[in-house]
């Protein structure tokens, strides 16, 4: 079988008519390098295919602390455009060099376990996503946005045009951990935000990657730290929860009984990493 | 965190080339119209450098320079017959099969130039910058194309020869069980020193420190690319790759290069070796092998430093953090067991 | 299936070839328009060996849908040898012997090439890191990786960039 045509629209509404006409026969495509593999490996065989490159969506815009990314954003965009460490850590940690030129942060939200470590720094950071249908236009929380195993919260005739971040308060720490050098499969991805009042911990978001379906977040352990210092025993309780709580994949790198490992020693050490470190208000 | 660091060495004593029913490689040698020579194998050069010591060995018995020396190892349905590149035998089957057929092919030389210069061929000799003198006779020469030209347009002679790098089959002694398996024998000594995070299972090879005995080495740059290349090769099989990860399982094996483990550039330990030159009987200006034994030795020096270090010896690879996590739990339960009741027959054992 | 003519700029020169929907670059410039240097490696990004760069950045040109390539500079390894004589990086690789069965090499320079653009005098960490996403079997990287030093060498007028 071979892939009847390839679409490459130039307007988001020439876009979402494709997407409305043809529906799930119609696969896309941002930066390639999950769709490729797949169709080279003839894992796949779409029939059409539509490439989202030309929508103008590489865009990066702030107002008021908030940041709003476009879908088509490449990582190595996110490195040019954006001097948050956070964010910058997490692109950097997505793949190697020439696969940053290419892959976008709205693919990444589309890659399966246990890659996704991009969207696991914004999932740390309760990000939004858009979404545009032909007569629609929604946002949707991230948490939502990944409905289960392969499965996300959005409808056949719908895309993904941008991700909306906001103020990012607080502490954030992000780890990720691979069997060999990168570019490599995460064991774990650990992304924390957390705002601490006098050494308390107010809020905080764990998220993490290789512990679920797709990005997770740890609700759990976040439970037992809010309301505590970041002392060692509360620390060792919400690792083990994390532990506990994950349901990691299995693959050629490791065992969910190696993750499972893994969660519970890199989200302790991120936490202690956070412990000592100063405050920020 | 804990990290422990331990020391760990292998010998070995690795064989260059077969048994087989017979270990023949054929080359085939004849000059062109201008003076150059081309070698024709089937023995495959698939990046160890083959044809450029093959062009080496050929350049020196044919008493020419390495520039006029053409390796052909185009086809093996048609080139003359070679067991294979394996057992570490290219250099020396291949390097012994191109000398004959360059004996051969010299002698010929000095015969069509014997004729042009009106000597005897014994009483010439080939200088290796591309001319043949006559010994005792400084301003008689001819050069090695002006031969050619002569023997292809004048005399109406090949020049050419054929040769073989042979090793008959050897047959067990029913009595003794005694054979000669192989055609000479390389050796080294590897030593590894390595970082193992008893946390995570994660094993860092610190260095690589190595001694090669490997006969005369006919380039020393394509032996050190074995050796370096070797080494991480090692390493790569002692910690990262498998097909297999869970096997007996065969489950989860890895299905692109993403979820392949191997060690990248920044894992490359420091590496360091000496070569020690102990000339084999047998091989071509005693030449032994290099090729598979760099990769070998480094992946039991690497298990054995992990013994050094954490107590626990494991005999699996590859050795994946995965591996030396269970190990040492296992040690830490089977420790913490109730010892079993010994001696019961009253042993004096000691 | 409908083949359809597109125009890409490689090497400088602007040429027209059909391609079929979604045909890899890499597909294109190897198959169809010779530049050999573009390996066939494993399709999926994972080896590095089909790297060229486009406006400047390596990417695999395996991931790459040819048409998605229309109105960029397209760079292969045939792109930066000189008519005559080797490029600074190509001469350190073949003195340090960074090579042996040579596959990754074309992509490996050019990511090489594309970091010294950016990076003239990168440390040894930074070549690492650079070329990370390429694979070599062979080698062990460690010459790879003393080559790319000695080109930088080279390139920034310091002499050595032999053996
Ligand atoms: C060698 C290699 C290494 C990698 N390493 C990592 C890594 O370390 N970490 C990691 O997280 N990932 C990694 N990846 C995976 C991948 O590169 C990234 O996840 C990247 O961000 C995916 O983005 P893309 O634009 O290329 O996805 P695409 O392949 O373009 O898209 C994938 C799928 O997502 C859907 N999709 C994409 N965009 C939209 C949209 N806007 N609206 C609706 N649906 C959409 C489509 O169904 C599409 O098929 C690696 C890939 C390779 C080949």
């Amino acid at each position: 079988m071979t892939i009847e045509a390839y679409y490459r629209p130039e307007t988001l509404e020439e876009a979402l008519d494709l997407s409305a006409e043809y529906r799930s026969s119609l696969d896309i495509i941002s930066g390639g390098t999950i769709a490729m593999p797949a169709i080279n490996e003839g894992k796949t065989f779409p029939a059409r295919v539509m490439d989202i490159r030309d929508l103008d969506l590489d865009f990066v815009e702030s107002s008021n602390g908030e940041r709003t990314l476009g879908a088509t954003l490449t990582l190595t965009g996110v490195l040019e455009k954006i001097d948050e460490p956070f964010l910058r850590d997490a692109a950097r940690h997505t793949g190697g060099w020439s696969i940053r030129n290419m892959g976008t942060v709205g693919g990444n939200l589309f890659s399966p376990p246990p890659l996704g470590d991009f969207a696991v720094a914004l999932l740390a950071l309760d990000a939004e996503i858009e979404v545009q249908q032909r007569d629609e236009q929604r946002w949707i929380s991230l948490s939502e946005f990944y409905a289960g195993p392969k499965s996300t919260a959005i409808e056949a005739d719908e895309l993904v045009t941008a991700v909306r971040l906001p103020p990012i308060d607080g502490d954030t720490t992000y780890t990720k951990y691979t069997r060999s050098q990168e570019p490599a499969r995460a064991i774990v991805t650990v992304a924390v935000n957390l705002e601490r009042q006098d050494g308390v911990v107010e809020t905080v978001r764990i998220a993490l990657n290789g512990a679920g379906p797709h990005p997770v977040r740890m609700h759990e352990a976040e439970d037992i730290l809010e309301g505590e210092r970041l002392e060692r025993d509360a620390i060792e309780r919400a690792a083990e929860a994390a532990a506990e709580g994950a349901d990691p994949p299995e693959d050629a790198i490791a065992s969910a009984w190696y993750r499972r490992k893994m969660i519970r020693h890199h989200l302790s050490n991120a936490l202690c990493e956070l412990r000592n470190q100063e405050e920020t208000k | 965190m804990s990290k422990r660091r331990g020391t760990g060495l292998a010998t070995v004593n690795y064989p260059t080339g077969m048994n087989l029913g017979g270990d023949p490689t054929q080359a085939l040698i004849h000059s062109t119209t201008t003076g150059n020579f081309v070698v024709t194998l089937s023995s495959t050069d698939l990046g160890q450098g083959l044809k450029t010591a093959m062009a080496q060995i050929a350049a020196d018995a044919m008493g020419v320079p390495v520039d006029n020396i053409i390796v052909d190892t185009g086809d093996t349905d048609t080139g003359p017959h070679c067991m294979g590149t394996f057992a570490s035998r290219g250099t020396h089957r291949a390097g012994n099969a191109v000398i004959d057929a360059a004996d051969e092919a010299r002698d010929v030389l000095m015969e069509v130039a014997a004729e042009e210069l009106e000597a005897a061929p014994s009483d010439l000799e080939p200088d290796g910058d591309g001319n043949i003198h006559v010994l005792g006779a400084p301003d008689r020469s001819i050069s090695v194309m002006d031969a050619a030209m002569a023997a292809h347009f004048e005399q109406g002679r090949t020049i050419s020869g054929r040769g073989i790098g042979f090793k008959p089959k050897s047959d067990v002694d029913p009595e003794t069980g005694e054979m000669d398996p192989d055609s000479t024998e390389a050796h080294a000594t590897v030593v590894t020193e390595v970082e193992v995070d008893t946390e995570t299972g994660e094993v860092d090879v610190l260095t690589v420190k190595a001694v090669y005995e490997i006969g005369q080495m006919v380039n020393p740059a394509l032996v050190d690319g074995q050796i370096i290349g070797g080494a991480w090769m090692g390493m790569a099989h002692a910690l990262y790759e498998t097909t297999d990860p869970y096997y007996p399982d065969i489950d989860h094996k890895p299905g692109s290069f993403g979820e392949y483990s191997l060690p990248g550039p920044s894992e490359v330990p420091d590496i360091e070796y000496e070569v020690l030159e102990i000339p084999s009987q047998t091989g071509p200006y005693g030449v032994k092998g290099i090729g598979e034994m760099s990769a070998t030795p480094p992946i039991p020096a690497i298990v054995n430093a992990i013994k050094d270090a954490i107590g626990v010896q494991i005999t699996e690879i590859p050795v994946t953090p995965e591996v030396v996590l269970r190990a040492l739990e296992d040690e830490k339960e089977s420790s913490e067991e109730p010892p079993v009741a010994e001696n019961r027959d009253g042993g004096d054992e000691p | 299936m409908s083949g359809k003519i597109v125009e890409l700029t490689v090497n400088g020169r602007t040429v027209e070839e059909i391609v079929d929907p979604m045909e890899p670059l890499q597909s294109v410039l190897r198959n169809k328009l010779g530049n050999m240097a573009t390996k066939t490696g494993c399709k999926q990004g994972g080896c590095g060996s089909c790297t060229v760069l486009v406006d400047g950045e390596p990417i695999v040109s395996c991931l790459l849908p040819a048409e998605a390539a229309v109105g960029t500079e397209i760079t292969t390894l045939e792109g930066i040898t000189p008519d005559d004589g080797l490029a600074p990086v190509q001469e350190a690789f073949r003195d340090h012997f960074a090579m042996q069965c040579g596959y990754c090499t074309p992509g490996m320079i050019m990511t090489a090439e594309a970091l010294l653009e950016r990076n003239p005098d990168p440390s040894r960490a930074e070549i690492e890191d650079a070329i990370s996403g390429n694979v070599c079997r062979c080698t062990g990287y460690d010459p790879i990786v003393d080559a790319i030093e000695a080109a930088s060498e080279s390139m920034n007028g310091q002499g050595d960039d032999g053996a």
